[in-house]
């Protein structure tokens, strides 16, 4: 019944990217806008709810965190009217995104509490990783990295039962950054660097890699001058061949 | 023949606003006028909101109406076109979403203002309305933008 307003609202989103594509960020906010709005006239809860949850996933990609925070929180309302528990954790963690770019974090870490505790309660492990991770990284920007660590250890295991490879690959990004600043545990982070590269290495780009190369040669030297025994070259090939 | 003063609030009446918000915000403007009439200056000035969006080109075409607000020193009265408040609103509400200037979006980059602007001038009721239902059940945010919206009002007060 409302196939030709969804229609329309996926029409103005490829309308928005393309004029992005060419360079006029004018007509595109207009054309994101329109596809949010448009969603309105839909009647059906649900189904203005599975547009409008992905919909504020999009924006904050796109980094349009208004429409992001307004779609989310709408999606939000409907979830909790409709009685859809993973589909609320979602949108709050949607909402938490939106709130962390615009500054608001202690909404954002009131958000990732909240759908973390939702996630946990109703089995959702890999969205209970997502917004634990989310929650770690206000946290660690807060130097609270003791808390920090523990959350990201506890997404590491949420994940373990409820795989979700983007996550793991943030969860586990995230970690390397957080030991390297305590320089407390090189095991540990040699550990999650060493999973981190064998299982995504081949899709990380360059760029991210250098982000947490430092703190990785940090933690094999400390490592390797605690064990004098081993051989440095060779051990580096063998956990490390992407990088050494 | 000029006009009188009952003739201009019974036409101003048939556009009276009832945007409860709007009047929320006049309401202690209102009040802010009355604490600042120490010297008298102010007594009897009233605020008006109208919803000029149903007025006849004729009534447009009048000194009565103004698209953003206006002094009417006969009666006296201070005159607000509904729509302009919106846009205030909508402008306010959507700063307020970030923490401070620097998380703003409006100022990162050319679609994130040229979209606001393009809402809040095209689509006010609609995007207002988006905007007024994030802050529903919080009802600190929603204090907070109101009182942002007084001075707005109340700054348009004549002096002497």
């Amino acid at each position: 019944m409302y196939d030709g307003i969804v229609a329309h609202s996926k029409a103005e989103v490829r309308e928005g990217m393309e004029a992005l594509g060419r360079g006029n960020p004018d007509a595109a906010s207009k054309h994101f806008w329109n596809a949010m709005d448009c969603l309105a006239d839909v009647q059906d809860d649900r189904r203005r709810r599975d547009e409008l949850g992905p919909l504020a996933i999009y924006y904050v990609a796109l980094e349009l965190y208004d429409l992001a925070l307004i779609g989310a929180h709408d999606a939000i309302v409907l979830d909790k009217k409709l009685g859809q528990p993973r589909q609320l954790a979602e949108d709050i963690v949607t909402l938490g995104n939106a709130n962390m770019r615009l500054g608001k974090m202690d909404e954002a870490t009131e958000n990732y509490t909240e759908a973390l505790q939702l996630c946990l309660d109703n089995g959702d492990y890999d969205n209970a990783a997502s917004a634990s991770t989310n929650l770690a990284s206000i946290l660690a920007n807060q130097d609270k990295m003791r808390e920090a660590t523990t959350l990201l250890r506890n997404s590491l295991d949420y994940l373990t039962k409820k795989p979700h490879p983007n996550t793991e690959k943030i969860t586990r990004m995230t970690l390397i950054q957080v030991l390297g600043l305590q320089k407390e545990n090189p095991e540990e982070l040699i550990d999650v660097a060493e999973k981190l590269l064998e299982r995504f290495g081949h899709e990380i780009p360059r760029g991210m890699i250098d982000t947490i190369r430092p703190y990785i040669d940090d933690a094999v030297e400390q490592y390797l001058k605690a064990n004098p025994s081993i051989h440095p070259l060779k051990w580096k090939l063998a956990h490390f061949p992407r990088l050494y | 023949m000029p006009l009188r003063k009952g003739d201009i609030l019974a036409q101003l009446q048939k556009y009276r606003s009832d945007d409860a918000v709007i009047l929320g915000a006049v309401d202690s403007a209102r009040q802010l006028l009355k604490q600042s009439n120490t010297a008298g200056r102010h007594a009897g000035i009233e605020i008006m909101v109208c919803n000029f969006s149903a007025a006849e080109k004729e009534f447009r075409e009048s000194p009565l109406f103004t698209e953003s607000c206006q002094v009417l020193l006969i009666v006296p009265l201070i005159v607000f076109n509904e729509q302009f408040l919106k846009e205030l609103e909508a402008a306010i509400r959507s700063f307020a979403m970030s923490q401070s200037l620097l998380y703003t979006q409006y100022f990162q980059s050319d679609a994130g203002m040229f979209g606001l602007v393009q809402r809040v001038a095209n689509s006010t009721e609609r995007y207002l309305k988006r905007l007024r239902a994030v802050t529903e059940e919080k009802p600190e945010d929603e204090s907070a933008i109101v009182e942002e919206l007084t001075p707005r009002l109340e700054v348009h007060v004549p002096t002497k």
